[in-house]
């Protein structure tokens, strides 16, 4: 190491204190001195200025600095180029903004401790001619216009539609204007609301409630360390508000998001109660176990996953997509950032939300196996006891006694009703505002025994002792529990339920669940319905994630801000298996037997950082630099306990035998950090970052990684030649560059590790220890360069909004597990080697198609187009073969370079040897018969053998796409959500045991369609039931399990209805709504989901092995607002 | 001024965090940095060195390709669950994408990777000259006889002989057979001069006597009968037992007869104990009878496996005298698992079946070398060396104790043939019998002949017409394909 600190002897004595130590006097020091300060209404404070000729930007900037206030403004909007004339001597702020600002028709408001300016439109401002004569009818119209929390707006232009008269309100939000008929329509219009148009009728007072606009550009939205204006940004950064996902009746936020962002796919592999989604952005593929973005909440970079946030208490999301947005997360950027802002109470409110909804859950009709029915099991069976030349069991001598038989999916299944309870309080002074988000959602799972309880609170506050100083803490506890148990993949209980046979009853006699569900010549397999239903899983997990910051201000626009953040959590899952439980090859289990997991974990964060934002003439500047250190730690145990002598007692003191394991898990990063954001006169934007991370994950030589990233930005729209340009009311091209890491590789690789490997000697123990890993000890970082272009392009008033990017990334020094020889005496190295490449194109179009007073249309569509490549390996072969698929070919997903990560491999089946001439003119398997599977002799060796398999499709999606549509008319609100991708493949591994030719399984009714001889070939797909022959169909994965996966799917549509009430009553806001979540897949698919995988990971993506089906939720819901 | 100082010593204090923040160790396992110095740390990583020879005897590996290959067992096909990747090797249709051949493989790998490691080492740790011996010469040893294995089975196979530390020294290509033998003879004989004998060592762990034992192996292996005799000839202090079934009974592990067996232990939680025996018990519901053990749950794939042949049955001359029929087969009646059929008569291997607490944990040790085939051995030697009386008296000593009279044989032909035949029933399952009819160049014709008579009898309906087609390439397994996808300078066996 050639770069290293010296420090001063004091600063390393100081340093022998903790970190969160010197945070905490760092608090108190900070609350030390907020005593000293008073809080001032902003307008009084007075100021000296004198100017000559200058920009009203320049002047505004004197203003800040002198009175530490903060204006808000759009240059362009208000014109703050225009120069003007100004002299004030310790004149009030007020007084003097209103000489500054009123001739130049700009107005101008506080919100939340900040100056708001803008522009009053000029007709408001010159009385219309036209008015003076038309004097027949007039009449005057009072009122009071709002906003959603009940205050006054103050600056809100009124205009006659159709006219040129109109006015503005005043400090209260009060305006007065009259109008010459009945038919009259009023515009309400303010910058960052929606506008709003009301026909006058009859009425005379008119109090309108203007609702906050969103997409507006000047909107603060959360990026990496700070917040910047979607206009300001120059990086690709994709963004969601908590009100657009409000309504839909889930248990995940993340499947609120699906379709929703563009660059990101959101895949719903499982229906199990709880259980989370997989997140990708950009198609984030990784040759390592994860992709997954890296998540923070309220600046707090969590380690403990996302499934049990109350999605109820997010305010946004924003993703960020490209380096430059990315880069400040250094090493933990390369997959995506997801930053989560929780609500918050804005000064000066009170209110009282609840919002509930009440849901059915049931299993879509579509995709259900179709299995055999008793009738044709019987019948299936008595023909292969009959051409293998076997004796027909009696049970299946008469078929046609059995009917439908019993139908295990239905058997397994069963509707479930779901329910969520959020209740925020939220009140705020200038001192002190807090915001307490409570929530309890209970969701049954459509599967017996399975289901998932929520229990969570966030407390967010905020305490402002002076104008200076800002001290929060957000705390929220969460207590989820659930009774799911392996019902998914194979081997899962889903799967084999389904092949349980037709012929065995769900019931005895008295009504009873039987025990097991079997017919000759068949595994013995439990009952799963009664198996579901008496086994115990006690999954617990508790989890809080807190934020301590204080933020303190030195000068106007210099920040010190420090934060000690806190994920901590801990788990248990208990599972207890009786002697009325089992599993298939087994039956019932003849001795219980438990497990109990638990494990611990907690990291800390702590953040250091200072942000100074100065305005010099057209110049402004936003630099910070910051350093953070994070630790984590996850204590894990596990204790198995079997030999129970009965059910009796399940708790693991019981169990007859007890063996337990432990471990400990850790990992630290320490990491500087800086950026600068520039730009000049608002329109050339240029923003820089770098930051500098150790981590402990890698040996002392390699242990520094820097990641810088630049962007740039032109809004071209703020110069003068695009002026003439109506129809484009905003446009901004951006490029960025930026390299990024990946630490994903497990905390102790560079070490070779010792551990346990005990022996026997002569009827005692004798300890022993063996290397367990090959450690490539000068393993370094992984870089991501990537670059990307984009454009935004708002058209027609903000009316059609296009946003475009292209990224191509580039990862070299691949951190990657490559597989050796075994005769190594070890299965892998993890090392840096190889590279891939990945670009897209991601394009999202958000259209206002209607915006009237009373009826209003909005279209978000996005689509996205990713694709990878693997640039090289360091298999000396080139090639990895993974993926949970058979193991005879070594596995179902093919990584080799030239192609995309983790491609679908298996072998290409080409139907069955129809006949002895086929056969022996075709290229055989050592097991081939007449009527077995036949496949492609690919490397033209005259055999079948696993060199024959082969990239048979292609995991990835041509592109992705989801589009919202919300429609708005007088008070009902109308929302469709869809979402879909196209041109993925999946490899349906089910079909291994779902058309199995053994006669051990029940199996699709397709079946029947067989090959019986020569003569009676079938339809090609399945082959001969001759004993020794089934193996090569059923345990080769190939191309007869391989499926296109394009699909549509309508995840959600919402009708809701607010009800219109007197701003006098205690109720501010009632709403109540009807909707269906996963309402329909359009898809050729023949299972249930065509986002199944087994796996997350890039190397086994597009497997379905049988999942817990997705259920359709018919839900009613209710918002009210006091 | 002085608040600027205190943020600045705020910050410091985060940032400097010392270097030690970074610098984190597993604190589940132990790093080599304090490890290979000590004789503690030498005994267990000798100990772990013996470990996966625990793997490699429970794993379905050891009997499904040294027995149930050959003409002494097969399956029981009960129409129900099958598990094809033995059958395939049972029935020669096995392809390289075998997961059973392919774990042998892996395991004696394990075994010479730990192995290597400390013999690399070892000499510089500056022990007490007679326990680096010791240890040193039971590391030479494991590693030869795990060679020894991988040679036979596979041919030529990769040879590494120092430790793997990166992607280079981990991909190795394929060495001659012939090399590899001399390698293994020169570990056994290194290891047979390090090493104590029985009576000196700690109960279990290789001697000077298995070493010869392993020496003696290899060069009747390669026909080197000259040094095959004075090998075997350096075996003392062992005897048989009286009683056949009492040599692997779990009350008598590590007796006088033996010279090397894997060693077991029930009633740990280290996973210590042994389960291969419960491979041998067909799908029942009276299992626990004939386990010997608890009730627990019988899995129907681990069930059925390694059933005696009608042909090893009638290979036993007299079933009533010779004690080893009982002792080593039994018969089930009743219904069975799965389905409603019954079974009659259905032999088992019963040698293995002991008294046990724990279900699918069982105690009995697994021979590798006993004195009955030292003794075997030398009578083999002495026929092929033409002194026939000294043959003659050796198969003898083992065909008495077993309760039958001395043998009939009289000329070399005839008495290679009974020797041949005394090792099939004398060491019947401990998976010697596919290596001697390859070894003795008899397994094509043998299994041929035996597979012809299986189609032809109907009960065996299963058998499909590719199977029991003996070449040579048969009598190699496969490498596993997965060791050549990531390494193509290896050779695939002819044929695979």
């Amino acid at each position: 190491m050639k770069k290293r600190l010296y420090f001063h002897p004091l600063i390393l004595r100081i340093m022998r204190i903790t970190v969160l130590q010197s945070f905490l006097i760092w608090i108190a020091i900070s609350l030390g001195y907020a005593n000293n300060g008073l809080t001032q209404d902003l307008l009084d404070r007075s100021v000296t200025i004198k100017a000559n000729n200058t920009e009203i930007r320049q002047i505004l900037n004197q203003i800040e600095q002198q009175a530490k206030v903060q204006f808000i403004y759009s240059s362009n909007t208000i014109g703050a180029h225009r120069r003007i004339n100004v002299t004030a001597n310790n004149q009030k702020l007020a007084d003097l903004l209103e000489i500054i600002l009123k001739p130049h028709s700009i107005s101008y408001r506080i919100v939340g401790g900040q100056i708001m300016l803008q522009r009053l439109p000029q007709e408001a401002v010159q009385a219309s001619p036209e008015r003076e004569e038309s004097n027949s009818f007039d009449k005057q119209i009072t009122g009071k216009i709002t906003d959603s929390n009940n205050h006054g707006l103050p600056g809100v232009t009124v205009v006659l539609k159709g006219s040129q008269s109109g006015t503005i309100t005043d400090a209260d939000g009060a305006f007065s204007i009259t109008i010459p008929d009945q038919n009259a329509v009023l515009v309400f219009s303010f910058v960052g609301y929606l506008s709003k148009e009301v026909m006058v009728g009859n009425q005379t007072t008119l109090n309108v409630v203007l609702e906050e606009d969103e997409k507006s550009l000047d909107e603060l939205i959360v990026v990496g360390y700070g917040k910047q204006s979607t206009r300001q940004i120059s990086s690709s950064v994709a963004t969601v508000n908590g009100k657009d996902f409000a309504d839909l009746p889930v248990s995940q936020f993340t499947q609120k998001l699906q379709g929703k962002l563009a660059g990101v796919q959101i895949s719903q592999a499982t229906g199990t109660p709880g259980a989370g989604m997989t997140v990708r952005v950009r198609g984030a593929a990784s040759m390592n176990a994860g992709a997954d973005p890296l998540y923070v909440i309220d600046g707090n970079p969590i380690v403990g996953g996302i499934s049990n946030i109350n999605p109820n208490e997010i305010e946004s999301i924003s993703v960020l997509k490209d380096a430059s947005a990315t880069a400040l997360y250094g090493s933990r950027a390369a997959n995506g950032v997801v930053l989560i802002e929780t609500k918050k109470a804005a000064p000066g409110t009170t209110r009282i939300d609840y919002s509930s909804f009440v849901g059915m859950q049931k299993v879509p009709q579509r995709g259900r196996p179709n299995m055999m029915t008793g009738r044709e099991f019987a019948t299936w069976r008595k023909e292969l006891a009959e051409e293998r030349g076997l004796e027909v069991d009696p049970v299946f001598q008469n078929p046609e006694q059995y009917g439908n038989g019993t139908n295990w999916f239905d058997a397994i299944t069963r509707v479930a009703p779901m329910t969520d309870h959020s209740l925020s309080l939220g009140t705020g002074t200038d001192k002190f505002s807090t915001n307490v988000t409570a929530g309890f959602l209970t969701q049954d799972g459509v599967v017996l025994g399975s289901g998932y309880k929520r229990y969570s609170l966030r407390a967010n506050t905020q305490f402002r002792p002076n104008e200076k100083v800002t001290i929060g803490l957000n705390l929220a506890p969460t207590y989820a529990t659930n009774s799911n148990t392996g019902v998914d993949n194979v081997g899962g209980i889903f799967n084999e339920a389904l092949q349980t046979s037709p012929l065995a009853p769900l019931k005895n006699p008295d009504g009873s669940l039987t025990l097991t569900a079997f017919s000759p010549g068949m595994f013995p397999t439990p009952n799963y319905a009664r198996t579901l239903t008496d086994r115990v899983a006690d999954n617990k997990t508790t989890r809080i994630l807190s934020n301590l910051f204080a933020e303190y201000q030195f000068l106007p626009g210099l920040f010190l801000k420090t934060s000690g953040n806190i994920d901590m959590g801990n788990s248990s899952n208990f599972n207890f298996n009786g002697t009325t439980t089992g599993t298939r090859g087994v039956g019932l289990y003849q001795t219980p037997f438990s497990s109990l997991g638990e494990s611990r974990y907690m990291s800390w964060v702590n953040e250091n950082t200072l942000n100074y934002q100065k305005d010099i003439g057209n110049h402004s500047f936003d630099g910070l630099i910051g350093v953070t250190a994070q630790r984590f730690r996850e204590d894990a145990s596990n204790i198995n306990g079997s030999n129970y002598p009965d059910d009796k007692v399940q708790t693991i003191s019981a169990a007859g035998t007890i063996t337990a394991s432990s471990g400990i898990q850790e990992w630290s990063l320490l990491s500087y950090l800086a950026r600068l954001n520039y730009n000049y006169k608002g329109k050339y934007l240029v923003s820089a970052s770098v930051r500098r991370d150790g981590s402990s994950r890698f040996g002392a030589n390699n242990r520094w990684g820097n990641f810088p990233s630049v962007s740039l930005g032109w809004i071209l729209s703020e110069e003068g030649f695009m002026a003439d340009i109506n129809a484009v009311s905003f446009l901004k091209l951006r490029a960025s560059y930026g390299v990024t890491g990946n630490f994903n590789i497990g905390n102790y690789t560079h070490i070779p590790t010792i551990s346990a490997a005990n022996y026997a000697f002569g009827g005692s123990i004798a300890g022993g220890r063996r290397v367990d890993n090959l450690a490539d000890q000068s393993i370094g970082w992984e870089s991501n360069e990537q670059f990307n272009i984009g454009l935004d392009l708002n058209m027609f008033n903000d009316r059609v909004n296009f946003t475009y990017n292209f990224y191509r990334k580039n990862t070299s020094d691949l951190l990657f597990r490559v597989g050796v020889p075994r005769a190594s005496g070890f299965p892998d190295i993890q090392t840096n080697i190889g590279g891939l490449k990945f670009w897209g194109h991601e394009l999202s179009v958000s259209t206002s198609n209607i915006r009237k007073s009373d009826l209003r249309w909005n279209t978000d569509f996005n689509i996205s187009f990713d694709r990878n490549e693997v640039v090289s390996l360091g298999n000396k072969t080139s090639r990895l073969i993974s993926g949970p698929g058979s193991g005879v070919i070594g596995g179902s997903n093919i990584t080799v370079v030239g192609q995309p990560i983790g491609m679908l491999y298996g072998m290409h089946h080409l139907g069955v040897y129809v006949n002895q001439a086929d056969f022996d003119n075709s290229p055989k398997h050592t097991t081939s018969q007449v009527g077995t599977a036949k496949f492609r002799d690919v490397n033209n060796d005259g055999i079948i053998t696993v060199d024959d398999a082969t990239i048979i499709g292609n995991p990835h999606p041509k592109f992705i796409f989801g589009m919202t549509n919300t429609v708005q008319y007088k008070g009902f609100d109308f929302s469709a959500t869809l979402s879909g991708t196209f041109g993925n493949d999946i490899l349906r591994g089910s079909e291994q045991t779902l058309t199995n030719l053994d006669g051990v399984f029940n199996v699709l009714a397709d079946v029947k369609d067989r090959w019986r001889s020569p003569e009676n070939p079938g339809k090609g797909r399945y082959g001969s039931l001759a004993a020794g022959t089934t193996g090569l169909e059923r345990d080769w994965w190939g191309s007869q399990m391989l499926y296109k996966a394009s699909h549509l799917s309508v995840n959600n549509v919402t009708l809701g209805y607010g009800f219109p009430l007197n701003n006098t009553s205690g109720l501010k806001r009632l709403r109540v709504y009807a909707s269906i979540q996963q309402l329909h897949i359009f898809t050729k698919y023949p299972g249930a989901n065509p986002q199944v995988s087994v796996s997350t990971s890039s190397t086994g993506l597009g497997i379905d092995a049988g999942s817990y089906p997705i259920p359709r939720t018919y839900s009613l819901g209710v918002n009210v607002g006091f | 001024m002085k608040f600027k100082t205190i943020i600045l010593l705020t910050v410091s204090a985060a940032l400097g965090s010392c270097s030690n923040f970074l610098d984190i160790s597993p604190k589940n396992a132990v790093v080599p940095s304090n490890f290979f110095q000590t004789e503690a740390d030498f005994t267990q990583a000798v100990n772990g060195a013996y470990a996966p020879l625990q793997s490699l005897y429970n794993n379905e590996a050891s009997w499904v390709m040294g027995e149930m290959r050959s003409d002494n067992s097969h399956f029981f096909y009960n129409n129900d669950f099958r598990s094809p990747m033995p059958e395939e090797i049972d029935l020669f249709v096995n392809g390289s994408e075998n997961t059973v051949s392919a774990d042998r493989y892996y395991i004696n790998y394990d075994i010479i990777a730990r192995a290597n490691k400390i013999i690399s080492v070892i000499d510089e740790a500056n022990l007490e000259k007679t326990k680096s011996d010791n240890l040193k010469g039971q590391a030479l040893f494991l590693r030869a006889l795990a060679y020894f294995d991988l040679v036979r089975y596979y041919g030529d196979v990769p040879l590494p002989l120092i430790p793997a530390s990166d992607m280079p020294s981990a991909t190795l290509p394929r060495t001659p057979k012939e090399v590899v033998f001399l390698q293994i003879i020169t570990d056994a004989t290194a290891a047979a001069d390090l090493l104590p004998g029985k009576a000196a060592q700690e109960a279990g762990r290789a001697t000077s006597g298995a070493a010869w034992m392993l020496l003696g192996d290899v060069n009747v292996h390669l026909k080197n009968w000259d040094a095959a005799e004075s090998a075997l000839a350096k075996i003392t202090g062992y005897t048989l037992m009286g009683d056949y079934a009492a040599v692997f009974s779990p009350s008598n592990k590590n007796n006088a007869e033996s010279v090397f067996e894997v060693q077991y232990l029930q009633g740990t939680s280290l996973g210590l104990a042994s389960s291969f025996p419960y491979a041998f018990i067909p799908l029942t519901p009276d299992y626990a009878r004939y386990s010997q053990g608890p009730i627990g749950s019988q899995s129907a794939s681990g069930s059925g496996w390694n059933t005696p042949t009608e042909d090893l049955l009638s290979a036993y001359e007299d079933r009533a005298k010779d004690t080893r029929f009982a002792a080593s087969i039994g018969f089930i009646s009743g219904p069975s698992g799965v389905s409603d059929t019954s079974y009659v008569n259905l032999p088992y291997v019963k040698k293995y079946q002991y008294p046990h607490t724990v279900f699918n944990q069982t105690n009995v040790n697994f021979p590798i070398y006993r004195y009955a085939e030292t003794l075997l051995m030398r009578a083999e030697v002495a026929n092929e060396k033409g002194n026939l009386s000294d043959a003659q008296n050796l198969l003898n000593q083992v065909r008495n104790r077993a309760g039958l009279g001395n043998t009939d044989a009289q000329d070399q032909t005839t008495l290679r043939a009974a020797i041949l035949n005394e090792r099939r029933v004398e060491l019947a399952f401990e998976n010697k019998r596919w290596l001697d009819l390859v070894r003795t160049g008899n397994a094509i014709s043998v299994m041929n002949a035996l597979g012809a008579k299986m189609k032809a009898d109907p009960a065996y309906f299963y058998i499909t017409p590719a199977s029991y087609s003996l070449t040579e390439k048969h009598l190699l397994f496969p490498i596993p394909f997965q060791e050549i996808q990531v390494n193509p300078d290896l050779k695939q066996n002819d044929g695979y």
